[in-house]
């Protein structure tokens, strides 16, 4: 029987410059979902990556591996770092509390922007990884399947995202607070993503007189600068281009700085210290810190913006209670169906195997005796079938009552297969395809 | 020529008067930061078009009582007619081309002045005794320039402010704030018209003091006199100030820190000239 854990750290628990050290690139991710499937081979495990968190979900057997400590190991390993750089960052949780969890990042409920749409498509795409990785199993399936249909009803039913300060809007809201005109600014896009875009369609509505885009390749930025009536500009000449830029959106994949001190203060000093609004909307982050202690450069990165973001939001707007019920109403409805899930095959298995006890007993003890009729027969079967049935009744309805508030069924349900004998057949009665919560009971 | 009579106590009331409806006017105008509604916003602008009402008021009693219309005579014209200056710059920029809660920082500068006029024109002002063209040029373009500083130190306050909370990546707030780029341009622009002025009246003071020979007031060791000085020590910085586009390091908030300096020293020079006529 599996058990499932969700390990990590986000926004709240660890500053962006160690989630930023602990971030997987989606090529990095699939890599270590390989790894744990090598390492791990009987756990189901989803990697889940974003500028905001890092979070590893897993099923796992009960007492069996990996650990938690093993799992902080394998991320250690992983990204080079050292355990205790990272450790009093962690958080774990386990059952019931993992499926609450995952709801909530799915709605968007646990994100620094309350009811920002990306995370939804982030958790749908940690997902199919781990799909196509192998990892996901028929535990993870049904609780990311969930996960998902949970996160698209929040959409669709409250309006926890709507009216809310985009990062693109709150950038151009910095953008004015530091330049008067635009029609003399030249807006400069390193990095041709999904947020960079974002973004610089917020700033190309201020009307820049010049809009460059850079990238490595070169296709992708001749799409995006086209979009905006820009012009795509070559990555071998960038410090030219930051010297000319007033304005610049960075959102590469580099896993180190592509804009350091040495280089801006180079940069701003051809300048002529013109004031400078940086945007690093990558993860890890495309400019060192230090570049924003620089006299006249406005460095911004995404915890900035996002905690400005969130500080227009009221955390407690009805959307937001509203949605928080829906997520606790989809746990309470998953949990009771991952219940009978589980327990109703080890039930039947259960009673199965102890009329079949009986059944044996009764025959060995019948065909000692003479003279039974085959009334008799049916009668000492009724009454062994009674006895099965009442002997069974209290420790099954305990079971079903006491799992029902905060799902710690799995102990009760591993105490019955040790204790019955019964392991190995109930993990049998678990669909090895992705299945459809609520299609089975 | 006689020294001109003290302001009589219904001038120097006016006067008071004034200061009190800036002070009114700024409070409101504080106010909207927490009720941003536009029936205090036109309060407080009401409030300062009454002030400058009241302070011209106090000015055109003043010059008919003396008859004489140029009012830099004394220390009670010169500082009521700076102040008013300030004062309606500050509603035509904000009228022109609007700086959010520049009337925060510059109304501060035009009541001390209101009080300090009020205060000269009770313990009975200093007289200039006006000598002629060169003169009045001199203490026009002097007290202009000064005016023109006093914006440049306010829109430079405003700047620092600024330029620490998007530093300090602070909340943007619901209430509009001017740009940083917006506040620089104010601030080269009143250096440069303040400079030009001061200039004006650095060259006339020379003139003057030529003229007068060993008659000037600041006796025959005027070139190292306190007012002499601080004037050109002041011309200094702001020659510096104004310079940021040729000596690029310093534009920013350096540019704003050294349009603070450069005022700070200019009211000292003005009060220099002020306490003592004498310059020493």
């Amino acid at each position: 029987m599996l058990r499932l854990l969700v390990m990590g750290l986000n926004h709240k628990t660890a500053p962006l410059t160690l989630r930023e050290r602990l971030a997987f690139s989606p090529d990095e991710r699939n890599a270590a979902l390989l790894a744990l499937r090598h390492q791990f081979d009987q756990c189901e495990a989803v990697l889940l990556s974003t500028c905001n968190r890092v979070e590893l979900y897993m099923a796992r057997q009960m007492h069996g591996h990996p650990r938690p400590a093993e799992l902080a190991e394998f991320l250690a390993e992983n990204r080079r770092l050292k355990v205790e750089e990272f450790q009093p960052h962690l958080y774990e949780k386990s059952e019931r509390d993992v499926v609450t969890h995952l709801f909530s990042v799915a709605a968007s409920l646990d994100s620094m922007v309350l009811g920002e749409t990306q995370i939804l498509s982030q958790v749908r795409e940690a997902y199919d990884a781990a799909t196509e990785a192998g990892t996901a199993g028929p535990m993870l399936h049904p609780l990311f399947q969930r996960a998902i249909a949970v996160g698209k009803q929040i959409r669709s039913e409250t309006t926890l995202g709507e009216g809310r300060v985009s990062v693109a809007s709150l950038a151009v809201e910095y953008a004015r607070r530091i330049f008067d005109v635009f029609g003399d600014k030249t807006v400069l896009s390193i990095g041709a993503g999904k947020m960079s875009e974002l973004v610089l369609g917020g700033i190309a509505e201020l009307k820049p007189g010049s809009l460059l885009v850079c990238n490595r390749d070169p296709a992708k930025a001749r799409t995006l600068a086209a979009k905006f009536n820009g012009s795509a500009v070559d990555m071998d000449e960038l410090v030219e281009h930051l010297a000319s830029a007033d304005i610049i959106i960075t959102g590469t994949g580099s896993t180190e700085p592509i804009i350091t001190r040495p280089m801006f203060e180079t940069v701003i000093r051809r300048r002529r210290y013109k004031p400078v609004f940086l945007i690093d909307l990558a993860v890890p982050r495309d400019v060192a810190a230090d570049v924003g202690k620089i006299e006249n450069v406005y460095l911004y990165n995404l915890d900035d913006l996002q905690t400005a973001v969130s500080a227009t939001l009221g955390n407690r707007s009805a959307a937001a209670v509203e949605a928080a019920r829906i997520v606790e109403d989809q746990v309470r409805e998953f949990s009771a169906w991952h219940r009978a899930r589980m327990m109703g095959p080890l039930i039947e298995q259960l009673y199965q195997r102890s009329h079949a006890l009986a059944q044996d007993e009764l025959s060995r003890t019948v065909g000692r005796l003479s003279g039974v009729t085959d009334g008799d027969r049916r009668q000492l079967e009724e009454l062994t079938r009674r006895i099965v049935n009442k002997l069974l009744h209290d420790p099954i309805q305990v079971l079903r009552e006491t799992q029902s508030v905060h799902m710690p069924m799995t102990p009760y349900l591993h105490a019955v297969e040790k204790l019955f004998k019964l392991e190995g057949q109930a993990a049998s009665t678990e669909s090895p395809e992705p299945a459809k919560p609520g299609g089975e009971a | 020529m006689t020294p001109p009579a003290p302001p009589n106590s219904g001038q120097i009331a006016l006067v008071l008067g004034a200061a009190t409806l800036f002070l009114l006017g700024g409070a409101i105008s504080l106010a909207r930061l927490w009720r941003p509604t536009n029936a205090l916003r036109l309060t407080a602008k009401s409030l300062a078009y009454f002030g400058i009402c009241l302070g011209l008021a106090a000015l055109i009693w003043r010059s008919i009582d003396r008859g004489n219309w140029m009012p830099l005579a004394d220390n009670f014209e010169t500082l009521a007619t700076l102040a008013l200056l300030l004062a309606g710059f500050t509603l035509y920029v904000q009228r022109a081309k609007p700086i959010p809660g520049l009337d925060w920082f510059l109304m501060p500068i035009v009541i001390a002045m209101l009080l300090y006029a009020a205060l000269f024109g009770i313990m009975h002002p200093a007289t200039h005794e006006p000598a002629g063209i060169w003169d009045m040029a001199h203490s026009a373009s002097s007290f202009a320039g000064a005016a023109a500083f006093g914006v440049a130190a306010g829109v430079g306050a405003m700047y620092l402010i600024a330029s620490a909370r998007l530093r300090r990546k602070a909340a943007i707030g619901q209430s509009p704030a001017a740009s940083l780029e917006r506040l620089e341009n104010l601030t080269h622009w009143s250096v440069s018209f303040g400079f030009a002025l001061l200039t004006v009246g650095i060259v006339t003071g020379l003139a003057k003091i030529i003229m007068q020979g060993r008659n000037t007031t600041l006796g025959a060791h005027w070139m190292t006199s306190p007012k002499v000085i601080l004037a050109f020590t002041v011309w200094l910085i702001y020659a510096v100030a104004l310079h940021t586009p040729i000596t690029p390091a310093i534009r920013g908030r350096k540019s704003a820190l050294l349009s603070i300096v450069g005022f700070v020293l200019m009211v000292a020079t003005l009060m220099t000239v002020l306490c003592m006529p004498a310059g020493r």
